[in-house]
């Protein structure tokens, strides 16, 4: 029961913060001569049009949104999924094109995230260097390294706005399940969630990494070497990111657009999809779909009402800046009640 | 390089310093007084894009620099209330902004100038003595006078030693009467404040016209440089001045080399730079040791 009251209680304050976002987002509307309720349903409902985009997406935020709940419970504020996202896509892209093989892409991309929100985790763990200024600089540095890749060595010579796409043998294929056809991006990345619940509720090491968020010193107390178990979530974190951007060649774009605009913000917006999902990974499942949805909504009243798809970072961000300070409804609640 | 060129890259690297230098210097303010304000990136996207807007729509300078302090310090106000009244959690408190300015720029840049991507360049030359044909702006000087300015606030005033306090050990601060909640209050807004100047500045001088997303991450390099300077304002001026200097090289060999594929790799010197500069010195930094943390009292 006081698990069940405890979610009814998130699920309120995400609510009351997501209509609060998207009452800015009417007011957007509004001054762009667009009617404010109409734009907001549609822009709620009308991901329906785009299925494969909002399960996409889904899929891949949910991956960047773990990325940064696992070292958000240790303590840890992880802004490095974007550079490890790149960084999987541009692994998993040369090595399809090279190798022809599936399996290999999704490894080593995978592998090529861990080692690039990696140095960020062992800059942290020996040096002490702040893991949010870090990763941000290594995401500019692998969005400038990515852009040159994708300019100077896998230029398609036909398509020149994008790269070579990877061979057919290394597509991720879909799946019939109950008679419709899914991405198997979507499956992997729900297996892996609820794997990432498992290990942080169940085993001992995912209690234990909680223990070192919660409470360093506790931890230090029970003999936990906190600097390790704070590199190991963020090579943790760097695996997921990079193993999203794999999927996301592998599964979904097959290249990269000279601009990189097919592979950017997965990263960042992964951050909102984790704190609205209250850093839970059943909860961020649920933030994915409706983070998706919202994206995807964006894109398809842009034309239709004029409104510019950025009114949905606007409403995403008043969430997180309304999420940061839960006091906030629970003073607005007190002042409404009673005036006390 | 000639030696001629290293010249004119020197001068470019002063204008370059002026933003991380203001921005970095208001955090330093921010900081010392217990306050992280991680949306910096926002607050100088935001008032890039009104410093110019202003400046277009009046053709007065010094208008667009008050516009975009003036913004700055409300959205300092804004986080303050955040971070200091409502006790929230100033890191995702920030991360939210920089969001939010994201969008809202893009969103301003449509509904003033009908396109996704910039402004007209503006018309008016900003003020500035010529150099080796590079104009210098009466800003640096300013940026130099606000860092020797500050330290003498913070090392040598009665409030300087409030602000120090409080961001080290608010609750004896409070047991000796200082007000923690209002001195957290007046640093992060004067802090923004600069932020939001440093912001006028870039779309207004440095680069003539606003452009998506034009702050290019110098919010954060500004934060490690307050980080690098051991949170002292005289060595955030010479950490501005090591990334105004990298920056400035980047853009040099851009302009020498035009917009190739290597250019691109070139542009990466900035950021590798910082993180080179804020690795090597991060054992020996000592922050406030009530950093980041809401003080509630008891």
């Amino acid at each position: 029961m006081r698990l069940i009251a405890k979610i009814l209680r998130e699920a309120a304050l995400v609510g009351t913060a997501l209509l609060v976002g998207l009452a800015m987002g009417g007011l957007v509307a509004v001054f762009f001569d667009a009617p404010p309720l109409g734009f907001l349903v549609d822009m709620v409902l009308s991901a329906r049009h785009l299925p494969d985009i909002v399960v996409e997406y889904t899929a891949l935020l949910a991956l960047t949104a773990a990325a940064f709940a696992i070292p958000l419970h240790a303590g840890l504020f992880n802004i490095g999924a974007e550079g490890s996202f790149y960084a999987g896509a541009l692994v998993a892209l040369m090595v399809g094109v090279e190798t022809g093989s599936l399996l290999l892409a999704l490894l080593l991309g995978t592998l090529a995230g861990i080692i690039v929100t990696g140095v960020a985790g062992a800059l942290r763990a020996w040096l002490g260097v702040n893991e949010v200024l870090s990763t941000i600089m290594i995401n500019w540095v692998m969005y400038w390294v990515m852009l040159y890749l994708v300019v100077d060595t896998l230029a398609d010579p036909i398509f020149t706005q994008r790269t070579v796409k990877v061979p057919r043998e290394a597509r991720l294929p879909w799946i019939s399940v109950a008679g419709v056809d899914v991405p198997s991006t979507i499956i992997i990345s729900t297996m892996i969630i609820i794997g990432v619940w498992i290990f942080l509720r169940m085993t001992r090491y995912g209690l234990l990494l909680r223990v070192v968020g919660a409470n360093e010193e506790a931890a230090r107390m029970r003999g936990v070497n906190v600097r390790l178990y704070r590199l190991v979530s963020m090579l943790i974190a760097g695996g997921l990111a990079g193993l999203a951007g794999s999927l996301h060649i592998v599964g979904f774009s097959y290249s990269i657009d000279v601009l990189g605009g097919t592979v950017r913000n997965y990263g960042f917006n992964g951050i909102g999809v984790a704190l609205m999902g209250r850093n839970d990974p059943l909860g961020i499942l649920a933030a994915s779909l409706l983070f998706s949805s919202l994206l995807a909504g964006s894109q398809v009243v842009e034309p239709i009402y004029k409104v510019p798809k950025e009114a949905a970072d606007l409403v995403i961000g008043i969430v997180i800046i309304l999420l940061a300070a839960p006091t906030i409804f629970s003073i607005i609640r007190s002042r409404l009640g009673g005036g006390r | 390089m000639e030696a001629g060129d290293l010249l004119v890259v020197g001068v470019i690297s002063l204008s370059a310093m002026v933003p991380i230098a203001l921005t970095a210097l208001g955090e330093v303010l921010a900081e010392r007084s217990g306050v992280v304000n991680i949306g910096l990136e926002g607050i100088l996207l935001l008032t890039a894009w009104l410093g110019v807007y202003v400046v277009l729509e009046t053709g007065s300078i010094l208008l667009g620099y008050l516009s975009g302090l003036l913004l700055g310090a409300l959205l300092g106000l804004m986080h303050a209330a955040i971070a200091v009244y409502l006790k929230g959690d100033q890191i995702i408190a920030g991360l939210g902004l920089n969001i939010a300015a994201a969008g809202l720029t893009a969103l301003g840049t449509l509904a003033a100038w009908g396109n996704y991507g910039q402004s007209p360049p503006l018309e008016v030359k900003p003020p500035g003595i010529e150099v080796l044909g590079q104009r210098i702006s009466p800003l640096v000087f300013l940026a130099v006078l606000i860092g020797v300015g500050i330290w003498w606030l913070l090392e040598k005033t009665r409030l300087g030693h409030k602000i120090k306090a409080v961001g080290d050990d608010p609750r004896s601060a409070d047991a000796l009467g200082i007000n923690v909640e209002r001195i957290r209050l007046a640093a992060t807004v004067a802090g923004a404040s600069l932020a939001g100047l440093a912001g006028a500045y870039m779309s207004i001088d440095y680069l003539g016209s606003f452009v998506k997303l034009m702050s290019g991450g110098r919010g954060f390099i500004a934060l490690a440089d307050v980080a690098f300077s051991g949170w002292n304002p005289l060595g955030a001026l010479l950490g501005a001045a090591i990334f105004g200097f990298s920056d400035a090289v980047a853009r040099y060999y851009n302009i020498v080399a035009g917009t190739t594929a290597s250019s691109y790799l070139i542009n990466t010197i900035p950021y590798i730079v910082t993180l080179v500069a804020v690795a090597a010195t991060a054992r020996r930094a000592r922050m406030p040791r009530a950093l980041g943390r809401p003080y509630i009292k008891e």
